[in-house]
């Protein structure tokens, strides 16, 4: 209802409102775009870029709707160019320390809790380095913005058996990955 | 419930969002359903690994920054952004795949039905089906009355046994050298007697393989896009 309001307020030409749009949906954006392009930069500047074209397109919108969907169509296609336009391919990438769990460490007041946390975050960004993107994207839409099936497919514009697939390809290789980090290990 | 229905509302259970009345519904089933406790489990454990999103990852001046942009990309002759590398043509290519899902799942719906009416009125009628010429034809054939049952089933029997004698049958069948049809007596119970309850059971074969095609060639589509 706040956001459905804000945008309302915002079509009317209330420009400040737009802020609590943004404030509301930022953060889980960013988080997402940045488990789908790999750098912590480039996923705040796609969502920016996102958040105005959003913003331009506002009178498309269909009031009623939820917002954050329409939002996310809009940032998924920026991000994927923007993958294609640095011809970045995860298959191949070298892993690299997460510059999420190193921010996190570098501002955070519980070192230990914060180690661990960046610990956990540099093993997730490896394990979605290794996957192809789609399956990141779905990998990231279920466990990190916790979406159910349908609403995963509504975003990606896919078939729900697709997104089914898809998740349990993705976790299936994702399991190998683990264990063949595991048998490096040792 | 049924398990389906459950797993529709893994993450919202994982995140403790649903209202209370759906929460015991779900835990009744959990109670009673191995393999959907041991799903949610696996749901928990994923999330668990991915962790929630961190408050503040945008940044402090995150909107000060979207609001910038707001007014660069509203400037005559704006200047693009780093990630401002989106045009409407190329940002088509990331939208949906172009499959016309609804039409082949029509097609798909629309054989089904003709092969399941095709079947009924002929099971309903005894009637021998038009759709199938070259399988009902030999009802009729004086051959047929001439042969008997035995040498009949006998004879299609060592023509369908091999593959080849399968993918031959239908031409010969077409081209007359064939008069008969009781074949399908030796292969499928018919009680009908004419012959329409295997010309159905192959209809719906039929119909089932394309709809199986079609989803996997759907799936094939999908994941090229997502590819490429």
């Amino acid at each position: 209802m706040g956001l459905t309001d804000a945008i309302a307020r915002c079509r009317d030409g209330d420009r400040s409102a737009y802020r609590e749009v943004v404030l509301a949906c930022a953060d889980r954006l960013v988080a997402i775009l940045y488990r789908i392009l790999g750098d912590l930069e480039d996923a705040r500047d796609v969502s920016q870029e996102a958040f105005a074209r959003a913003y331009a397109n506002l009178d498309r919108f269909e009031l009623g709707r939820p917002f954050e969907p329409w939002l996310y169509r809009i940032a998924r296609n920026l991000a994927y160019n923007h993958l294609e336009a640095k011809g970045r391919r995860l298959e191949g990438r070298v892993p690299r320390e997460s510059e999420e769990a190193l921010e996190a460490v570098e501002s955070g007041e519980d070192p230990g809790r914060k180690a661990h946390e960046a610990e956990r975050e540099e093993r997730v960004r490896r394990l979605l380095d290794a996957l192809r993107p789609n399956y990141r994207e779905v990998m990231t839409l279920r466990y990190l913005a916790r979406l159910e099936y349908r609403e995963i497919a509504d975003r990606m514009g896919i078939p729900i058996g697709t997104v089914r697939t898809w998740l349990r390809r993705a976790k299936s290789e994702s399991r190998a990955l683990v264990s063949r980090d595991v048998e490096n290990e040792l | 419930m049924r398990c389906d229905e459950v797993r529709n509302h893994q993450m919202s259970w994982v995140d403790g969002k649903l209202p209370e009345p759906e929460r015991k519904r779900i835990l009744a089933h959990l109670e009673a359903c191995a393999p959907c406790r041991e799903a949610f489990a696996e749901e928990h454990e994923w999330a668990t690994r991915f962790g929630r999103v961190r408050e503040g990852i945008a940044g402090a001046d995150f909107i000060e920054r979207v609001f910038d942009r707001i007014d660069t990309n509203a400037a005559p002759g704006r200047a693009t952004g780093r990630a401002a590398i989106a045009e409407p043509d190329s940002r088509a290519r990331h939208a949906t795949p172009r499959f016309n899902a609804p039409i082949v799942r029509r097609v798909a719906a629309a054989a089904l039905l003709l092969a399941l009416v095709t079947g009924a009125i002929a099971v309903a009628t005894g009637a021998p089906s038009r759709a199938a010429p070259w399988l009902t034809a030999a009802a009729t054939s004086p051959l047929a009355e001439s042969e008997s049952a035995a040498a009949v089933g006998e004879r299609v029997r060592s023509i369908t046994t091999s593959a080849a004698g399968l993918l031959d049958f239908p031409m010969r069948a077409i081209e007359g050298r064939i008069e008969t049809i009781p074949y399908q007596a030796a292969l499928l119970p018919d009680p009908t007697g004419k012959g329409m309850l295997p010309a159905g059971i192959i209809v719906l074969a039929l119909a089932a393989v394309a709809i199986l095609g079609f989803r996997a060639r759907r799936e094939l589509i999908i994941e090229e896009v997502y590819r490429s």
